[in-house]
């Protein structure tokens, strides 16, 4: 999993039929502290996240492990909103 | 699959029901010479390895669900085989 | 697999349904002599195995899913082992 910003929103009308009805979020990957990096991402949407949110992005055949996912032809979905991040020990 | 070295045991008391009774090593990947090659990883024992012991790694998703007869297997690696002897010419 | 160290605590209370009561940890992978190798990554505890600080074995992949009891759960990494001791 991976920690992400949603920055916008995607709409799209001609698409698999399968990602009917699917909120897509452009969100663009970040570290812990949430200083954005350089790479964006195409996720569905599991839980109601919004423009802003910080975000865990799950990737690759896991994101297809959700009822809203099932069966659609996605590779990232978001299935956490974060509230915190927690560093307890560091390796230096 | 990646030629590897073993070079430590894992000993754990609290695991994932499908580690139960299984011998977890960290191996260390090699190139044909045995010069190291990247980062070390951690095996799940197979074929009765042990330390010291230059090794087969490898395993595709759902291979160790098949062969130690498990509904649910999360084991990435697997050490297949131990290498007695390698004939190779390396090409530069 | 690979050996890692838990060096941080993810907090999430909207979460998908199958990961409720499932913790989250950000993980530093380390070699068995204890230096940090790689970047650090956010690891799922299905199995309520680890605490802050413990050295564990994560699985990574599809391999991770299979942590879970129900087989179906959208993580990518997943801790399997705590570990005593490297010998």
């Amino acid at each position: 999993m991976i920690f992400a910003k949603v920055i916008g929103t995607i709409v799209s009308t001609q698409k698999d039929p399968n990602l009917n009805g699917k909120k897509l979020l452009l969100c663009k990957e970040v570290d812990h502290s949430g200083k954005p990096l350089e790479t964006y991402h195409v996720a569905v949407d599991a839980v109601q996240a919004g423009e802003g949110s910080f975000v865990l992005l799950s990737y690759g055949s896991s994101a297809r492990m959700t009822d809203e996912t099932k069966n659609a032809p996605i590779d990232a979905v978001v299935i956490a909103i974060i509230d915190d991040v927690q560093i307890t020990h560091q390796f230096k | 699959m990646f030629l590897a070295k073993i070079i430590r045991k894992v000993i754990s008391t609290e695991k994932h029901d499908a580690y139960k009774g299984r011998i977890v090593f960290v191996v260390q990947p090699v190139k044909p010479n045995g010069e190291n090659i990247g980062n070390e990883w951690v095996a799940v024992d197979y074929v009765g390895a042990g330390v010291g012991d230059t090794i087969i790694c490898g395993g595709a998703p759902g291979v160790s669900k098949n062969i130690f007869k498990l509904e649910l297997a999360p084991i990435r690696t697997l050490i297949i085989a131990v290498v007695d002897k390698i004939d190779y010419r390396d090409i530069e | 697999m690979k050996l890692g160290v838990v060096i941080g605590v993810v907090w999430a209370s909207r979460k998908v349904e199958a990961l409720d009561a499932c913790r989250m940890y950000i993980v530093q992978p380390v070699s068995s002599e204890n230096n940090p190798v790689e970047s650090p990554l956010v690891v799922a505890d299905p199995k309520g195995l680890a605490a802050s600080g413990d050295k564990i074995v994560y699985v990574t992949s599809t391999d991770a899913v299979e942590a879970f009891d129900s087989g179906f759960v959208p993580v990518n990494a997943s801790v399997i082992e705590l570990v005593d001791v490297v010998v």
